[in-house]
């Protein structure tokens, strides 16, 4: 065209050749312009694919989705699953009476006549049955009913039922957590539960508990067997790894189904171990015992006067089982002298047992990632006389799982460690203790309940190879205003091996009454103790704790056998 | 030469359009493709869910622990049934029961031997 151009014609029609000529470079210069524009375009939708979504991808839910939720060792405790529910639109249903005659005979719990109703009452949507299992929602699908058709919903489910209630706790209608973890994951916020998500796969990795579903499930069997056995209203347990906080086992009966479809839960099947306070009773001696040890107020060589009962005012303390004699320091412990640890108690002085109850933290609410959680209750005056109470438990209420807490503490080697229901390493847990007593106290401790175990009131929680030690309490229950004679609490705490103590493990009964096997005794050697003992024989082996025989036991053992074998012939 | 040039155009025209229509086609039967996969998938990753709830529900501590105690008469373990590997020496009864070389008959040794040679 150029060339075409560049000869300039002189003749007349010139101008008119030219201005054609310009009309058509214009014409070329947009249809130019269009098609590099269609074919940038076409480039860039080549090299840059627009990702493809709505239209191609299933349903993508709104919701973040929840985390599964799995114990220590990956056991699935919750869990979200696809349910479908089957519904109806009756516009479409040619004949209604062969459609519920089907429908009936395929899911024999849906009521004929009540399905007949909402069939021809309803216009263009009916709800036949909510949550069906996969089978059934196959079936009606095969039934091939013009009309009939399922929609996936989303639906918690907790596999283990009620080995895990009050841990996992349970989630709303909207999938909401409203109880025990399930609540701290909503409570971290969208970012917790989203960090957890992998939004690419569509799917989230797990939250990992610390406990055991299998130390748990031993838990809950021992205890529902003791509640049985002891006529007690209620019980609990808690088995803890003392050199981590870790909690293996919270146990709280009675408990509930998480899986339940209405959650009218009472205040019976609340969390007893964290959000109610309890007086552990002589437990709390044990406290006393590792702060007159770590003040240096008394030594494992000390004596105590408790031929009298002691008076302070008008108030007389005086023992369960009075042996009426100056009893040295071990002797307090194993005979759980309430005048001997009062007289411990009253030479620290008020002042000091404040302060060590305040170093021990048992001043201030223990908060976990449990929600529910109770502040301790103490005496409001600290009087001479409260200390002296204090000492053995007395007006001192606090959640089992704090008094857990703190023993774990006092036995680990003055490690105080906030218990958790998470995955936590030793070096993690020994970073954010606290040191709350001297390492020779803890030993001199360790000391005491092995001795307390092996002839004092914990001797039926020995279970032979684990070296067990252990303190129990009995403790009167407050009824209207006034302790009861006859409704008990009753408790035992006690770590094994107490060598090198690993776990520690608490049970709890509450109001266990008399039985002929316990020849009348309703205190916590009876009832409490035996059944942590055969908690501990449970779980021990399941923890790797490696028995050793000392040839007492072997005696022991041969006195087993003879007697089976007494009993045989 | 301008027929030429046109001629040219039309064929590249046609020639792209139908290399654009048969690509656009193959696609969109990738993207269908794509989209059926990608509901197998979740489909068996419900049911992964639902089978792994299902697992979790049936191998539960106390559902075991019956069917353990039931059907093959186990119960709790004991300390004294735990033996180091160590300790298996001393547990071992020093004289076989039964002499099976005596007998004339020792069928693992022999298979040993036999792989020794």
């Amino acid at each position: 065209m150029s060339t075409q151009l560049s000869i300039t014609p002189v003749d007349d029609q010139a101008p008119r050749r030219l201005a054609g000529q310009n009309r058509i470079r214009l014409i070329g210069i947009c249809f130019t312009a269009a098609f590099l524009a269609l074919a940038g375009q076409l480039a860039h939708l080549t090299l840059f694919p627009k990702v493809e979504d709505a239209a191609v991808r299933p349903v993508v839910e709104d919701r973040l989705p929840r985390p599964d939720i799995v114990d220590r060792n990956g056991v699935l405790l919750a869990t979200d699953v696809a349910v479908a529910s089957i519904f109806a639109d009756p516009s479409k249903i040619i004949d209604i009476d062969e459609a519920v005659e089907l429908l009936t005979a395929t899911m024999p719990d849906v009521n004929a006549t009540e399905l007949r109703r909402k069939l021809t009452t309803a216009k263009r949507f009916a709800w036949i049955k909510r949550q069906v299992s996969p089978e059934e929602r196959d079936a009606v699908y095969n039934l091939g009913i013009p009309g009939v058709s399922y929609v996936n919903e989303r639906r918690r489910v907790y596999p283990q039922g009620r080995l895990g209630a009050h841990v996992t706790g349970y989630v709303d209608l909207d999938n909401k957590g409203i109880a025990g973890i399930e609540q701290y994951l909503d409570n971290q916020g969208a970012i917790y539960t989203a960090s957890l998500a992998e939004p690419a796969e569509h799917r989230s990795e797990p939250a990992q508990l610390s406990v055991d579903i299998r130390v748990q499930a031993a838990m809950i069997e021992e205890i529902s067997n003791a509640i049985i056995q002891f006529g007690a209203i209620a019980g609990g347990g808690i088995v803890m790894n003392v050199k981590t906080g870790e909690i293996l086992s919270l146990v709280s009966l009675p408990d509930f189904n998480p899986n339940q479809e209405k959650k009218n839960f009472t205040k019976d099947q609340q969390n007893r171990m964290t959000s109610g306070v309890y007086e552990l009773g002589s437990v709390i001696k044990a406290v006393t015992f590792a702060m007159a040890l770590d003040y240096g107020t008394a030594s494992l060589e000390s004596s105590f006067d408790a031929r009298y009962p002691l008076v302070i005012g008008n108030a007389r303390i005086s023992d369960f089982r009075p042996q009426r004699r100056v009893l040295t320091l071990p002797e307090v412990f194993t005979y759980s002298s309430n005048i001997g640890t009062a007289r411990m108690a009253l030479e620290v002085g008020t002042d000091g047992h404040q302060a060590f109850l305040r170093r021990v933290g048992l001043f201030e609410r223990l908060q976990t990632e449990l929600p529910e959680s109770a502040k301790p209750l103490l005496p409001r005056r600290w009087s001479k006389l409260a200390t002296a109470t204090a000492a053995f438990g007395h007006g001192f209420a606090v959640q089992p799982l704090q008094g857990a807490a703190v023993v774990a503490g006092l036995l680990n080697g003055g490690h105080l460690i906030t218990p958790t229901l998470l995955r936590r390493s030793q070096q993690d847990a020994l970073a954010m203790s606290k040191t709350i007593v001297k390492l020779q106290t803890s030993e001199s401790l360790r000391f005491l309940f092995r001795l307390n175990a092996q002839q004092g009131s914990a001797s039926k929680a020995d279970v032979i190879g684990y070296r067990v030690g252990g303190k129990t309490g009995t403790a009167e229950k407050v009824l209207n205003g006034r302790y009861s004679k006859d409704n008990r609490i009753t408790s035992f705490i006690g770590a094994f091996p107490m060598d090198d103590p690993q776990y520690l493990v608490l049970v709890m009964l509450d109001e266990p009454k008399a039985t002929k096997d316990t020849y009348g005794f309703a205190t916590a050697g009876w009832n409490a103790v035996p059944t942590a003992g055969k908690v501990i024989e449970r779980i021990a082996p399941m923890l790797g704790i490696e028995p050793v025989l000392s040839p007492e036991d072997f005696e022991k053992l041969a006195k087993l056998e003879a007697k089976e074998k007494s009993k045989k012939d | 030469m301008h027929k030429f040039l046109n001629f040219i155009l039309v064929v590249t025209l046609l020639v792209s359009g139908f290399i654009v229509y048969s690509l656009e086609h193959t696609t969109r039967g990738l993207e269908r493709e794509i989209a059926r996969s990608q509901r197998g998938i979740d489909e068996e990753t419900e049911n992964m869910r639902f089978l792994n709830a299902e697992w979790s529900s049936l191998t539960r501590p106390d559902r075991l622990r019956m069917l353990a105690a039931q059907h093959l008469g186990l119960s709790t373990l004991k300390a004294w049934q735990i033996v180091k590997i160590g300790d298996i020496v001393t547990k071992v009864p020093p004289e076989p029961v039964i002499k099976l070389e005596a007998q004339g008959s020792d069928p693992i040794g022999s298979i040993i031997d036999k792989y020794q040679q």
